[in-house]
């Protein structure tokens, strides 16, 4: 099902007119948000600009390169681009060793350029047992779990097109992956 | 405010506590043979218009930060606790709210055999279970007939009884490829059977296949207890519910009877009695197991019911894990909406019993398959290895390639394994909380090593890419959500608590017709069995009433 929300989303992510279009959504509700009620607030766009409620200026900045390097732009968005860094901002909170963890695994980035991030990186991921690659994993399990969870990471990149109205479900029609004879 | 003591001073012919699968089947039957009866739920009819089947994963985080929330299903452990080791954890997953768990349950819809019922009879090990197949079969085929369970014609004898299934969901290509392997070593994978139903059904709409059948279904097609025997049994007018009332006792006459229940409203904590003349505890396993070990009396001074000391001991899970995995003929190929029905379209009936070979454990297991194929929340691509683009291109090829397996096996029951009252903590209202010790055995540790050699075998077969797993290990204990046997049914009063109808031997006016009343877990999921046996007891128990025996 095509949406309008999602063409002005993609052009707001495009262009960076986020807070126009968003502004525009949230005074016209779209018939394909039918779990809407009368009362419920309209929805606000996370694409729209906006200042991370946790990490400080510094470290969402090193944050926002890490997670586009864990899943870089290619012919598609990357992490990045489907905001990321915001999700993970949202969910780090609320848990005191959680919170330390990102502050001191982004604390290993401090003060370091682009390349010399991307090399940390690749010496941590080839660690075993290591402060830097117990980061690394974390890092990597929340970009994976929030870029594959926007519309950039499921629906773009790996072409999930599920959760709608079907009228029939068809199932496999490939006569090489049936049993040959009876099962 | 201070909360009050509020007594009813109406006679009702029968409460029933709890509105899942077992109080609803109960209440449906008994209203539509004129029998009046008050239920009392713990929470509120969930409202559908306001599911969330239908909003995008991307969508989720635009709603909660908006104030909206999806429909609580679940019950918080902050709300109401339990009492569990936190060194060796018991997962317990409860739902509050009309319907309970059906409103989300997995919609696995499997006959036990007496493969299941002959068990404990052969190995000797516990006591038999007081029924066979023979006697529950008819149950099983009105339940088929009534909720609509769609499945294949490809019985077993482990999995028996597929004549009024509706037409099963064509499998995906992963699901192919895996009855295909399977088939190679020796296995059988049948289409599943599920509650679901495949076109419209004795008044109920057919599914759309959306796939977000855990948010709640906005159609309601499958079954749920609420919209299927709740709504029905209300329009006979014989029917009613109170809401939000939590049960905390059932009360006891001067005879020994059950006489009534003690609940307090979820809110305003006010504390109720209400009396009948018959009481159904169907609160799900644990807490009916924990409604009747508070009950005490002079005259059940252990629980109502409870001289034997068997209600709350034997309680059974069951054990699982999961491997996932890629076919190598999917692998970089196109993405189908594989959503059909919501989980899996096929199953793995038992068949160790059978296979000639010799095993060093008893009873057995069989296996679910549900994500496989491409589906949203695609968790296994932490396990790809690297980072960049590579690995983002590693991801994308394997997306539409998932095999997903979930072998369930039966943990035998144990008097040790159990749910107590004694000394734990109290509610909120009071009432003492469940503690649960659970532990599996050397049996279920050896019934796992064939588990993985099962799942390994059959993708060995299949040539598949085995993500990294660690052989011999299980999920949380209780995280299959489906407790078993702490008020369990058999013959001997001093073995068992409940006879073969679901009535207590000791308390001839009080019935237990949830999970808890089983005698053994099975490897199986248990909820059409539930039905079947509810639907049977409340046959019974209508019976009695009329021949004026209780």
């Amino acid at each position: 099902m095509s949406s309008r929300r999602d063409a002005l989303r993609t052009l707001a992510g495009a262009t960076g007119v986020a807070a126009a279009a968003s502004a525009q959504q949230n005074s016209h509700q779209h018939a394909d948000s039918g779990t809407n009620q009368p009362g419920d607030k309209p929805l606000i766009d996370s694409r729209k600009p906006k200042l991370p409620g946790f990490f400080n200026k510094d470290e969402f900045e090193t944050l926002s390169e890490l997670v586009e390097l864990i899943i870089p732009r290619t012919d598609t968005p990357g992490a990045r681009d489907a905001g990321v860094q915001f999700v993970i901002d949202e969910r780090v909170p609320n848990d005191a060793e959680r919170e330390k963890t990102w502050r001191d695994g982004l604390a290993l980035f401090r003060g370091l350029d682009s390349a010399q991030r991307l090399k940390r990186l690749t010496q941590y991921s080839k660690e075993t047992g290591t402060p830097g690659r117990r980061f690394f994993d974390v890092l990597k399990a929340a970009t994976v779990d929030g870029y594959y969870g926007t519309r950039e990471g499921l629906a773009i990149e790996l072409g999930w097109h599920g959760n709608t109205f079907l009228k029939e479900f068809t199932g496999c029609t490939h006569p090489e992956h049936q049993i040959k004879g009876k099962p | 405010m201070t909360p009050m003591q509020i007594q009813s001073t109406q006679q009702h012919d029968v409460i029933i506590i709890g509105s899942g699968a077992a109080g609803g089947m109960v209440a449906w039957n008994l209203t539509r043979r004129g029998i009046n009866v008050l239920m009392l739920d713990a929470g509120t009819r969930f409202n559908r218009a306001k599911f969330w089947s239908h909003v995008k994963p991307w969508e989720v985080r635009d709603r909660l930060a908006a104030g909206q929330r999806p429909p609580e299903f679940y019950l918080s452990t902050k709300e109401q606790p339990y009492d569990t080791d936190p060194k060796n954890p018991f997962e317990l997953i409860r739902v509050w709210g009309r319907g309970g768990k059906t409103n989300v349950w997995g919609r696995v819809a499997l006959r036990y055999s007496d493969v299941d019922f002959e068990g404990p009879a052969k190995d000797g090990w516990e006591i038999p279970w007081p029924i066979r197949y023979k006697d529950i079969a008819p149950y099983y085929d009105r339940v088929d007939q009534l909720i609509g369970v769609c499945g294949g014609d490809d019985d077993q004898d482990s999995l028996p009884g597929s004549k009024y299934h509706l037409p099963p969901p064509a499998p995906r290509c992963g699901e192919r490829l895996l009855q295909k392997a399977a088939h190679d070593v020796g296995i059988s994978i049948v289409a599943g059977r599920r509650a679901v139903l495949t076109r419209n059904y004795n008044g109920h709409n057919a599914c759309h296949y959306c796939g977000a059948c855990g948010k709640g279904c906005d159609v309601s097609a499958f079954f749920n207890s609420s919209d299927y025997l709740l709504e029905p049994a209300l329009k006979t007018g014989r029917l009613k519910i109170v809401d939000n009332a939590v049960a905390a006792r059932v009360l006891v006459d001067g005879k020994g009877l059950a006489s009534g229940v003690q609940y307090f409203d979820r809110y305003t904590k006010d504390e109720h009695k209400v009396y009948g003349k018959r009481v159904v505890v169907a609160a799900s396993c644990i807490d009916s197991t924990r409604i009747l070990l508070n009950s005490k009396s002079d005259k059940y001074p252990n629980g109502i019911g409870n001289s034997s000391d068997v209600i709350g001991r034997y309680l059974s899970e069951q054990i699982r894990f999961h491997i996932q995995a890629f076919a190598p003929e999917l692998i970089g190929g196109k993405v189908y909406n594989d959503d059909g029905i919501g989980g899996e379209h096929i199953y793995m009936p038992r068949f160790n019993h059978r296979d000639g070979r010799k095993r060093d454990y008893l009873r057995g297991f069989g296996s679910q398959f549900w994500f496989t194929g491409a589906h949203p929340g695609p968790t296994w691509a932490r396990q790809i290895p690297g980072f960049g683009a590579e690995f983002k291109a590693e991801v994308k090829k394997r997306y539409p390639a998932l095999l997903s397996l979930h072998p369930y096996g039966e943990v035998l029951p144990r008097a040790n394994n159990r749910v107590r009252v004694d000394g734990t903590p109290p509610d909120q209202y009071g009432v003492p909380v469940a503690r649960i010790e659970y532990n599996v055995g050397e049996n279920e540790r050896k019934m796992v090593e064939d588990m993985y050699a099962t799942c390994e075998a059959i993708l060995h077969q299949a040539k598949a890419e085995v993500l990294p797993y660690k052989r011999g290990s299980i999920d949380v204990l209780g995280s299959a959500i489906h407790e078993h046997g702490t008020c369990r049914m058999g013959d001997d009063p001093k073995r068992s608590a409940l006879n073969k109808w679901n009535q207590s031997h000791e308390v001839k006016n009080l019935f237990v017709p949830d999970g808890a009343a089983f005698t053994t877990a099975s490897e199986k999921n248990p909820t059409l069995t539930i039905l079947a046996l509810a639907w049977r007891s409340s046959d019974y128990m209508a019976e009695e009433m009329r021949a004026g025996r209780i």
